[in-house]
């Protein structure tokens, strides 16, 4: 999975040269890193505080929703990148099986949602747009986001 | 990282047993929680989450509250957050969340809360 096939899922998106990209293993502890390059890049892109904590949050759940609970020996790519209108972040995850859904390893259901609900009810809210896709050919689960950037 | 990014300790005010969180609680952190809270006295009527010092949390995060309030419902205890954190605030809400607990926007509002 290249970065330029996952830009090529968002119709009329026209990503500037700026990419960032972030390839890391699959471990909860390296998260944190995914919430720091959105913090840097959305505040870059002059969004507010607030918007900031949302697309934290919304990254995190992203990235949840797209490792499972058990994707050991996986590595997760993330690419940040935008265009007049929007943020976006993609991100891929491989290998990964269809069965390695997320679980909080707490309850199985919280407030009448299963986790994977708990966290697209998250991401509903606070992203503009997302999204997850499974790949069994190439054992990839890729996933995005997009928020629209603040007026100049 | 883990142990820089989540502090949780417990300390009693007027006898009951208050377990405060500061820092980040994601995936990673969220076991520290739930070990703190799973060694709270079980014979406590209620027991309070502080997390005025918790500047994120997520679904996981919610995930151990969920169960620890569970927990407190079965054995006849309440269980209560004091949030003073917009974005912890806002996460409550979008889950909805905040009907479930009762939920203070202070540790002594909760202290004192009436019987």
């Amino acid at each position: 999975v290249t970065s330029d096939a996952l830009m090529g899922s968002a119709p009329g998106y026209q990503a500037t040269d700026d990419r960032v990209e972030l390839s890391m293993p699959v471990s909860p502890e390296l998260f944190a890193l995914a919430r720091m390059l959105v913090s840097l890049v959305a505040s870059r892109l002059g969004f507010d505080y607030e918007d900031i904590c949302d697309l934290r949050l919304a990254v995190d759940e992203l990235v949840s929703l797209c490792t499972g609970s058990r994707a050991n020996g996986a590595r997760i790519t993330l690419w940040s990148s935008h265009d007049a209108d929007m943020l976006r972040i993609d991100c891929a995850v491989c290998p990964v099986t269809p069965s390695q859904t997320k679980t909080t390893g707490e309850v199985e259901v919280i407030a009448g949602l299963a986790p994977v609900q708990l966290s697209e009810r998250v991401l509903d809210v606070l992203a503009d747009g997302h999204g997850t896709r499974f790949d069994a050919a190439s054992m990839t689960r890729t996933g995005w986001l997009w928020k629209l950037r603040p007026p100049a | 990282m883990t142990d820089e990014i989540l502090e949780v300790v417990t300390n009693f005010e007027n006898g009951v047993p208050v377990v405060s969180a500061g820092g980040e609680v994601d995936v990673s952190t969220a076991p520290r929680l739930r070990e703190q809270l799973a060694a709270v006295p079980v014979d406590a009527s209620r027991v309070i989450v502080d997390l005025s010092d918790v500047t994120f949390l997520d679904s996981t995060g919610l995930g151990v509250l969920v169960a620890a309030w569970k927990k407190c419902r079965e054995a006849g205890a309440d269980l209560d957050l004091v949030v003073t954190r917009p974005q912890v605030a806002k996460v409550l809400e979008i889950t909805r969340l905040d009907d479930m607990f009762n939920v203070f926007s202070s540790l002594e509002e909760a202290v004192s809360r009436d019987k």
